[in-house]
């Protein structure tokens, strides 16, 4: 039982004649990243040339390219992944097809798993009121992961139609409240929150509209 | 005889037994380390997916949103669509809160059917701009594609 449990979860994962020292990877960006590299690498256990016929990623937010296109048996190589990251938060899961000539596994999938941190959030980044609505004042939550890091600044809105207030709350967490003065007409405004992150500003948009 | 087929039968039970047992504690592994499981699953729940056949055929307004690169959009998109990561992402954003109108349905696409991008793009969508209409198209853009060339 403890040789079959062994089998089980032994690393590193090999797969026909390529063995690959992952095909999963758990990798963690910083605050603000806008893209990251990544590599699998593997060695050709086999007793033949093995080819890399294809990589297929599932978004177009990866790019992937293998060091050389043929790899002799006992060559190691490696497959080199950048991942574009702008506009992603939290976990996120892309995976990669390889297809070669390899007569016992033409196929392996490889995996990344990303924890792209959420600085801010803000819930919800829309507010909006009806044609017609009483111009009641609506508000959305904002939270700061790490306030040590993260300084509210102010908020801006250029649109005079719209009353915003930034209200603190616990440590690392605001309320903001939108107020139209008049929502008889459609209108809209972003407004900004900025922020210094780090020493550097950066500005968060919350959408406020009457439809 | 029967002694020694009986011998037989309870060591087979014991064997499946065995298989069973070792079955369930890599089952009980992979449930508490949750292996293999798309991350999105921890975070939130699914996003309903429908068929493009089903979207061109809805009376109700529907705005699409491409989840996919920036540059992919830029080559090319279903007509109509926005990017949500053109440019800075809020730019982006803004301009897709400035298209949608009160009844408005959002449906996001990726790059093909192996693409978890426009289910956390659509999950986003829904948890930050309180929109409950949103949906995931089915195959993503590669599926849209295979429409179109298969149209007569």
């Amino acid at each position: 039982m403890v040789c079959a449990l062994a089998l089980l979860f032994c690393r590193p994962v090999i797969a026909g004649a390529l063995q690959w020292k992952g095909t999963d990877l758990q990798l963690a960006a910083r605050p603000g990243q806008d893209s990251m590299s990544a590599v699998f690498a593997f060695r050709n256990t086999g007793d033949k040339p093995v080819r890399i016929l294809a990589l297929d990623p599932s978004c177009s937010c990866i790019s992937a390219a293998p060091d050389k296109a043929v790899h002799a048996p006992g060559e190691s190589g490696e497959i080199r992944v950048e991942l574009a990251l702008t506009g992603y938060v939290g976990r996120m899961r892309r995976t990669i097809a390889v297809t070669t000539d390899d007569a016992e596994e033409k196929f392996t999938e490889l995996t990344m798993t990303v924890d792209i941190p959420e600085l801010v959030s803000i819930t919800p980044r829309f507010l909006f009121w009806r044609v017609g609505d009483p111009p009641q004042e609506k508000a959305a939550e904002i939270a700061i992961s790490d306030p040590k890091t993260v300084i509210v600044d102010k908020l801006e809105c250029l649109n005079p139609h719209f009353q915003a207030q930034l209200l603190p709350g616990k440590t690392g967490q605001f309320r903001l409240t939108v107020k139209p003065t008049d929502t008889r007409q459609q209108d809209e405004a972003s407004l900004r929150l900025n922020v210094i992150v780090g020493g550097r500003p950066q500005t968060y948009l919350v959408y406020v509209a009457v439809k | 005889m029967m002694d020694t087929r009986k011998a037989i039968f309870l060591r087979a039970v014991r064997q499946a037994g065995l298989i069973l047992l070792i079955a369930l504690i890599a089952a009980v592994i992979a449930a508490v380390f949750r292996l293999g499981r798309p991350g999105w699953s921890r975070a939130q729940a699914m996003i309903p997916e429908v068929d493009w056949t089903v979207v061109r055929n809805w009376r109700d307004p529907v705005l699409l949103v491409d989840a996919r690169s920036a540059a992919a959009y830029a080559r090319d998109h279903i007509p109509g669509a926005l990017p949500l990561f053109g440019g800075a992402g809020d730019e982006a954003m803004a301009a897709l809160v400035a298209a949608w109108h009160p009844g408005t349905r959002l449906v996001v696409y990726c790059d093909s059917p192996r693409c978890d991008a426009a289910q956390s793009a659509a999950g986003r969508l829904r948890r930050e701009l309180g929109v409950e209409e949103v949906f995931v198209l089915k195959g993503g853009w590669s599926a849209w594609v295979d429409g179109q060339n298969r149209k007569p």
